[in-house]
C-alpha cells in the first residue's frame, strides 16, 4: 500500500444546527484512505456516513478538522476554484441512478462532455462503454436504460473524466441483485485501473468486495476491517481504539504496551 | 457536430418537457412585460385624455394654421405664392382645402356715378368662394371685373349697377359737390358688377357661417352713431384683385376637418405645422414666392395656430404626471424582475437534480448562467409577448385606455427589461444551482443570515415610514420612489415578521395538534414543517393582496378625501360668488344663499368665519358627508332652534378654539356653542369657522336696531334689509356651472367667483395620485396572480414529494377527501396568514401615505382612511375561500387521478 493517502481525514467533526437543537454528526474521525483501495463506509443511520462523504467532497464544511483529497484541501478554496478541483479530482454518484445522468443526453454524450483530456475522446468513450458492457447503449437516454446501466455509466464517468476518486452514496440500494452485481463488477474494474472508490452502503454483498470497511457508529470510527481483519485505530494523537472484543479482555481500562524488537511486533496485555 | 447541436437543442428544450417549469418561467417573465407595457400604455392614455379635453375647447380654426403676409397685388408674384402655399397646405393631414384672402387695408373710394361723394372708407376684398356666400340684391352679368358693393354702400351714396368706383389710398375728403383730385398713388378704378345684403347684422352675427371666419381685420364694427358699419367691403373676384396692383394682405386659412385624438395625432400635426413655419423662409421656392409679394414693406409671414399653445399646455400636464407613473413603474418593473428570479429559482428547484449533476461535476454558477441563456431565451421571450399583451388588457381594463393602443407601448424598454429579466433569470439559476450542491452547507450561518435581513428590512421600513411623513409641496411630486418602496418594504417586512414568528410557533407547537381532527392535524404539522416554500406562499399571497388593497383602499380614500373637500369648498355641484343676492323669486332651482363673512370673535380676538345657513333647502341642497359629523339637518335645527336666551346659539368647526360663549363680528353678536362639526360648506382653512342661523343672526340685529329706533322690530322699514344682506352672498347649487352662468347672463347679475366639483377633479392635483395607484394595482394584480401561481407550482411539487406518504397514509386508511381536506386547511391557514398580514400593513401603509396626496390639506377635515372593516373582513375571507376552493378542487381531482401513481408508490 503506497505510504501516501489520496484522502486523509483529520479529527474531522461536523455539527449541524436543527430546530431541535445541535446535532453532532461526526465526532473526531481520522482516517486515510490509499489511492486505487476500495473503501465500505458502513454504519447504522445517522452515524455520520453521509456527512463524512459530503465532507470529503467538498459538498460540506467541516466544523472542525482537515480533509485533503490529493494533498489538496478543497474546503479552503475559493468556490469557484472548489467546483474546478473538485470536478477534476471526483465523481459524485448517488444512491438513484437517474441522478446521475442528464435525462436529454445519450450514454455517449454523458461521458463525451466530461471526457478530459479532449484529444481521441470519441474513442475512449466508446471503447469506456464496451469495457463496461453499455456499447449497444451508446445512442440511448437514460430513460431508455435500466437501473443497473445507468449507475455503471454513471461510475464510467470516473474513467473518461480521468478522476482519482469516486464517491458514491449507497449505489446499489435501488438495484437488484443481478445488476448490483454488475456495478460492483465495474468498481472493481475501476479499482484495478487505479481509481480509488469510497461508498457508503448498507448491503452485505458490497461488503465482501470491499478492500476496506470502516464503520461508523454515533460519528466516530467503531472499526477498520481491511481483507477481512479488524484493526484497532490509533489516532493522530497516539491513542489506540481496541475492536469491542478485545476491549472486553480489559475491564479496568489499562494494558500493559511491549514492543518486541524481534518480531517486530506490538503486544498489548492485561496488566 | 451535428451530434452537439442535437444535444444543444436537446438542452434548450428541456423545460418544455415539463409543464409547471415552463409555466412558471413564462409567467414569470410576463410580469415585467405587463408592468412594462401596462404603464407606457397608461401614460399614451394619460395624454391623449388632457389632449382630447383641451381639443375639446378648441374650434376648427384653432386647430388649423393661418399663413398672413403683406402683399403686393401683381397676377404673377400673387398668383405664384397662392398656388405653391394652397400646395403645401394641401399636404398636411387633417385640413381642408385652404381659403385664400386678398385685402386691402383700410382705405377710401369713391363710389357713384358723378363721384361727388365724400370718399367712404372701405376695405377691397377677394375671398376663394366670397360671391357665393352673399345676397345679391342687384347684379350685372355682363360686368366683368367688377366690384360688389353692400347696400347700406349703395343707399349712402345712391350708387347703382354699372357706377363706377375709384378706390385710391391717397384720397382725401372733401366738400361734398367738390372735385376730387387723383394722388397719383396705387389707386383702381371699378365698375359695380353687383349689390349685396350686409354680411353681418348690427349685432355682429354673420347672415352666412362662411363670415365666421373672416380674418377680424375685415369685420367692421357696427356704429351705432352712423348707424352703420366703421368700413365697407368692396368684394373682388380673385382676378380682379391680384390685377389691381394694390398693396394689401394675403393670407390663406386652413381648418381641420379631422380632430386630433390622441397626443401623438396632436404632435403630428402641430410637427407640420412647424415644418411648414421653418420653409416659410427656409425653403427657397416659398420663400422666393413669398418675397415676389414684397410690397410697401419686405414679406414678414407669420404663420399662427392654436395647437402650438395647446400643446404646450397639454405636455406640461402630461409632464407632471410622468414622475409619479415613472415611479411606480418603477417599483413595478422591479418586483417584475424579483417575480422573475422567484420563476428561476423554482425552475431549479424543480430541476435541483440535473443543477445538483452539474454543480459536482465542477461547473461554475457563471458557465451555468451562461448556458442557462439557452434554455431560458424562449420561455422569456413568450413570456414577454405575453406579458405585453396581458399589460395592454391590463391598461385597457383596469386603466384609462379605450382600446388596445400597442401603438404606445415603447418596445426598446420591453426589449431592454426581457434581456434584463433574461440576465437575472440566469444569473439567479447559476447561484441557485451551486445551492443545489451546497445546500445550506457552504454558506454563513442561515439563522444569522435571516436575521440580518430581516433587520435591513426593519430599517428600510423605518426609514421609509418617517420619509413619507414629508409631504412635498407639489402633488405630482408626491408620487415618489418612497411612496412606492413603501408598501413593498413593509409588505415584506411585515410577512418576515410573521413567517419569523411562525418559526417560533413551530418549536412550541411541533408536537402538540394531537387532539385535533385528522385533516387538521396534518395541516398542522405540514404547517409547522417551516420550509421555504411555506414562506413564499404566504410572501407571495401577502404581497399580492396587501398591494391590491392598499391601491384599492388609497383610491377610493382619494376619491373621498376628494368629495369632502369639495363638500367644504364648494358645498354642491356649483358655487357662486355673487355680488348681490338676488331676490328669492329669481333663484334658480336647487340652489340656496349661503351668507358668510370674515370676523374677529371675542374673547380672544380670533380671526375666522361666521357662516349663515338659511332654515330653508340648505340640507338638501349642500353636500354634507358623514365624515363632517352630525347631519345637515341636525345642524339646521340647532342653529336655528337651540333656545341660548338673547345670543345666538352656534355650532364650530372643530378646532376653532372658541370658547362657549363670546361675540362675533363688528356688531358683537352674542353667541353661543351649541354643537361642533368637523367641517362644513365654505369653512375657512385660515382661522375659525363658525355656523350661525341667517334668521337668528337677522333677528337679533334688528331687534337691536329697534331697541335703538325705540321702534318695533317687525317695522317693513327695518326688514328690508336684514343684516346678513351685508354679508358675502354664495350661491350654492346643484346645477352645473353651464346652466348657472346662463342664469347669471339672463338675469345680468354679477359675480364675483365660480367653483365647480367638476372643474376641481379635472385638476392634474386630484389625477396624479389616482392615476398613479390605479397603476399600482395592476402591480398588485400581477403580484396575487403570481402567488396563486406559486400555491399551485408548490401543490404540484408537494404532490410528487407526497407520493410515498401519501400511499402509506392511504394504506392507513385515509381518503382521499381527507387528503384533500388537509391540502385544503393548510393552504387556507397559510393564506388567511398572508392575507390577514397584507391587509394589515396595507392600512397602516394607507393611513400613513395618504395625507401626502390631500388636494387641499388646509380646508377641514383632514384626511383619513376609514377603515371598512366589514368590506376588508368580506374581502379577505373571499380570497381565502377562493384559495382554499381551488386548492381543495385541484388536490381532489389530482388525488383521484393519480390513483394509479401511488398504488405505484405503494
Amino acid at each position: 500500500m503506497p505510504n501516501e493517502p489520496l484522502v486523509a481525514c483529520e479529527h474531522l467533526v461536523k455539527v449541524y444546527d436543527s430546530p431541535t437543537g445541535r446535532v453532532q454528526a461526526v465526532r473526531g474521525v481520522d482516517l486515510d484512505i490509499h489511492p486505487g483501495v476500495t473503501t465500505a463506509i458502513v454504519g447504522p443511520s445517522g452515524s455520520g456516513k453521509s456527512s463524512l462523504l459530503r465532507m470529503i467532497a467538498a459538498i460540506d464544511v467541516p466544523t472542525a478538522g482537515l480533509v485533503t483529497v490529493a494533498g489538496e484541501n478543497l474546503i479552503e478554496m475559493r468556490a469557484g476554484h472548489r467546483a474546478h478541483r473538485r470536478g477534476r479530482l471526483l465523481t459524485h454518484v448517488y444512491q438513484r441512478p437517474s441522478d446521475n445522468l442528464l435525462g436529454h443526453l445519450t450514454a455517449e454524450q454523458q461521458l463525451l462532455r466530461l471526457a478530459h483530456p479532449r484529444r481521441h475522446a470519441d474513442d475512449r468513450v466508446r471503447s469506456t462503454l464496451d469495457a463496461l458492457g453499455l456499447g449497444h447503449r451508446r445512442r440511448h437516454v437514460p430513460d431508455e436504460m435500466s437501473g443497473g446501466e445507468q449507475q455503471r455509466l454513471a461510475f464510467a464517468r470516473a474513467v473518461v473524466a480521468g478522476h482519482r476518486l469516486v464517491i458514491a452514496d449507497e449505489p446499489t440500494a435501488e438495484l437488484d441483485s443481478a445488476s448490483a452485481d454488475t456495478v460492483l463488477d465495474t468498481v472493481d474494474a475501476l479499482a484495478a485501473s487505479g481509481v480509488t472508490v469510497l461508498l457508503a452502503t448498507h448491503d452485505p454483498r458490497v461488503l465482501g468486495r470491499m478492500e476496506q470497511v470502516v464503520t461508523l457508529r454515533d460519528g466516530a470510527i467503531a472499526s477498520i476491517t481491511r481483507r477481512g481483519t479488524e484493526l484497532a485505530i490509533i489516532d493522530r494523537s497516539g491513542r489506540l481504539q481496541l475492536p469491542p472484543e478485545v476491549r472486553a479482555r480489559f475491564p479496568d481500562r489499562t494494558a500493559l504496551l511491549r514492543w518486541d524488537d524481534d518480531e517486530d511486533t506490538l503486544r498489548v496485555d492485561p496488566p | 457536430m451535428i451530434q452537439r447541436i442535437a444535444a444543444m437543442l436537446r438542452w434548450a428544450a428541456v423545460p418544455w418537457s415539463q409543464l409547471a417549469v415552463a409555466a412558471a418561467l413564462i409567467g414569470a417573465a410576463a410580469a415585467p412585460a405587463v408592468l412594462v407595457t401596462a404603464s407606457d400604455i397608461w401614460r399614451a392614455a394619460v395624454d391623449d385624455d388632457f389632449t382630447r379635453r383641451t381639443v375639446a375647447t378648441m374650434d376648427a380654426e384653432e386647430l388649423g394654421v393661418t399663413i398672413e403676409t403683406n402683399a403686393l397685388m401683381h397676377r404673377g408674384p400673387t398668383d405664384g405664392a397662392d398656388s405653391i402655399l394652397t400646395e403645401r397646405l394641401r399636404a398636411i393631414p387633417g385640413l381642408g382645402d385652404p381659403i385664400t384672402t386678398t385685402w386691402t387695408g383700410r382705405e377710401r373710394a369713391l363710389i357713384g356715378d358723378d363721384l361727388v361723394t365724400p370718399p367712404i372708407p372701405v376695405r377691397a376684398i377677394a375671398r376663394t368662394g366670397a360671391l357665393d356666400a352673399i345676397e345679391v340684391v342687384a347684379s350685372d352679368p355682363t360686368i366683368t371685373n367688377g366690384v360688389w358693393v353692400s347696400s347700406y354702400l349703395a343707399d349712402l351714396t345712391g350708387a347703382g349697377v354699372g357706377d363706377q368706383v375709384v378706390f385710391d389710398s391717397a384720397l382725401q375728403p372733401e366738400e361734398p359737390g367738390a372735385e376730387v383730385t387723383p394722388s397719383g398713388g396705387p389707386r383702381a378704378t371699378w365698375p359695380i358688377a353687383g349689390i349685396y345684403e350686409p354680411l353681418w347684422s348690427p349685432d355682429g352675427a354673420p347672415l352666412d357661417p362662411y363670415w365666421q371666419d373672416v380674418p377680424a381685420d375685415l369685420r367692421p364694427i357696427y356704429l351705432a352713431a352712423f348707424n352703420g358699419p366703421s368700413f365697407s367691403l368692396l368684394l373682388l373676384e380673385d382676378d380682379t384683385m391680384r390685377a389691381s396692383g394694390l398693396t394689401g394682405f394675403m393670407q390663406w386659412d386652413a381648418r381641420s376637418v379631422d380632430t386630433p385624438t390622441t397626443l401623438l395625432e396632436l404632435e403630428d400635426r402641430v410637427g407640420e405645422y412647424r415644418s411648414l413655419d421653418a420653409d416659410l423662409t427656409n425653403d427657397e421656392a416659398i420663400a422666393a414666392a413669398l418675397a415676389d409679394l414684397a410690397s410697401f414693406r419686405p414679406a414678414r409671414p407669420e404663420l399662427t395656430t392654436g395647437t402650438f399653445e395647446a400643446l404646450s399646455e397639454i405636455r406640461a400636464a402630461a409632464g407632471r404626471l410622468a414622475q409619479p407613473l415613472a415611479s411606480a413603474r418603477t417599483g413595478g418593473v422591479a418586483v417584475g424582475l424579483a417575480v422573475v428570479i422567484a420563476g428561476a429559482l423554482f425552475a431549479v428547484q424543480r430541476r435541483r437534480i440535473e443543477y445538483r449533476l452539474l454543480a459536482g461535476e465542477g461547473e461554475r454558477w457563471l458557465a451555468t448562467s451562461t448556458r442557462s441563456v439557452l434554455q431560458l431565451a424562449a420561455p422569456v421571450a413568450v413570456g414577454t409577448v405575453l406579458g405585453v399583451g396581458l399589460g395592454a388588457l391590463a391598461a385597457e381594463w383596469i386603466g384609462p385606455a379605450s382600446s388596445l393602443r400597442f401603438d404606445a407601448v415603447q418596445w426598446p424598454d420591453v426589449v431592454v427589461v426581457a434581456v434584463f429579466a433574461l440576465i437575472l433569470a440566469c444569473l439567479a439559476t447559476g447561484l441557485a444551482a451551486q445551492r443545489t450542491l451546497d445546500t445550506g452547507a457552504l454558506g454563513a450561518d442561515s439563522t444569522g443570515a435571516t436575521l440580518t435581513i430581516l433587520a435591513v428590512f426593519v430599517a428600510a421600513t423605518v426609514f421609509l415610514w418617517y420619509q413619507a411623513a414629508t409631504i412635498p409641496s407639489n402633488v405630482d411630486e408626491a408620487v415618489d420612489l418612497t411612496v412606492i418602496a413603501l408598501p413593498l418594504v413593509a409588505l415584506v417586512t411585515g410577512i418576515a415578521i410573521v413567517v419569523a414568528l411562525l418559526g417560533v410557533a413551530v418549536r412550541l407547537g411541533r408536537h402538540s395538534g394531537g387532539r385535533l381532527p385528522t385533516p387538521l392535524f396534518l395541516a398542522w404539522k405540514r404547517i409547522t414543517r417551516n420550509d421555504t416554500a411555506n414562506s413564499l406562499i404566504i410572501g407571495s399571497v401577502g404581497v399580492g393582496v396587501g398591494l391590491v388593497t392598499l391601491s384599492f383602499m388609497l383610491v377610493a380614500a382619494l376619491d373621498r378625501v376628494g368629495d369632502v373637500k369639495l363638500a367644504t369648498t364648494v358645498g354642491a355641484e356649483t358655487a357662486i360668488e355673487l355680488v348681490t343676492k338676488p331676490e328669492p323669486n329669481e333663484m334658480p332651482a336647487e340652489s340656496v344663499i349661503v351668507s358668510f363673512d370674515p370676523v374677529q370673535f371675542d374673547p380672544g380676538d380670533r380671526a375666522g368665519r361666521v357662516v349663515a345657513l338659511p332654515s330653508d333647502g340648505y340640507a338638501s341642497v349642500v353636500d354634507w358627508p358623514p365624515e363632517f359629523g352630525l347631519s345637515a339637518d341636525e345642524v339646521v335645527a340647532l342653529v336655528h332652534d337651540s333656545d341660548v336666551g338673547d345670543s345666538v346659539p352656534a355650532v364650530v368647526v372643530a378646532g376653532s378654539g372658541l370658547p362657549r360663549t363670546g361675540t362675533f363680528g363688528v356688531q358683537r353678536v352674542p353667541y353661543t356653542i351649541v354643537g361642533e362639526v368637523r367641517s362644513a360648506p365654505l369653512a375657512t382653512p385660515f382661522g375659525s369657522t363658525m355656523l350661525v342661523a341667517a334668521e337668528r343672526v337677522n333677528r337679533y340685529a334688528l331687534e337691536r336696531l329697534a331697541d335703538a329706533l325705540d321702534t318695533d322690530p317687525d317695522d317693513p322699514e327695518l326688514t328690508a334689509r336684514p343684516a346678513t344682506d351685508g354679508y358675502r352672498q354664495v350661491l350654492v347649487s346643484r346645477l352645473g356651472e353651464d346652466e348657472l352662468t346662463a342664469w347669471l347672463e339672463a338675469g345680468v347679475r354679477r359675480s364675483r367667483s365660480t367653483i365647480s366639483r367638476a372643474s376641481f377633479l379635472d385638476t392634474i392635483d386630484t389625477l396624479a395620485p389616482r392615476i398613479a395607484f390605479d397603476y399600482l394595482r395592476i402591480l398588485g394584480i400581477v403580484a396575487a396572480v403570481a402567488a396563486v401561481a406559486a400555491v399551485v407550482l408548490h401543490l404540484a411539487a408537494q404532490r410528487k414529494r407526497r407520493s410515498v406518504a401519501a400511499a402509506m397514509t392511504r394504506r392507513m386508511g385515509l381518503s382521499s377527501r381527507t387528503a384533500a381536506a388537509a391540502t385544503a386547511w393548510e393552504v387556507t391557514a397559510m393564506t388567511a396568514l398572508a392575507v390577514t398580514t397584507g391587509v394589515a400593513v396595507a392600512v397602516l401603509v394607507s393611513n400613513r401615505l395618504l395625507p401626502r396626496f390631500d388636494p387641499a390639506p388646509d380646508v377641514p377635515p383632514g384626511a383619513t382612511i376609514t377603515v371598512g372593516i366589514v368590506d376588508l373582513a368580506a374581502w379577505s375571507l373571499a380570497i381565502v375561500a377562493i384559495v382554499a376552493a381551488g386548492v381543495w378542487l385541484i388536490d381532489w381531482v389530482a388525488a383521484r387521478r393519480s390513483r394509479g401513481g401511488v398504488d405505484h408508490a405503494e
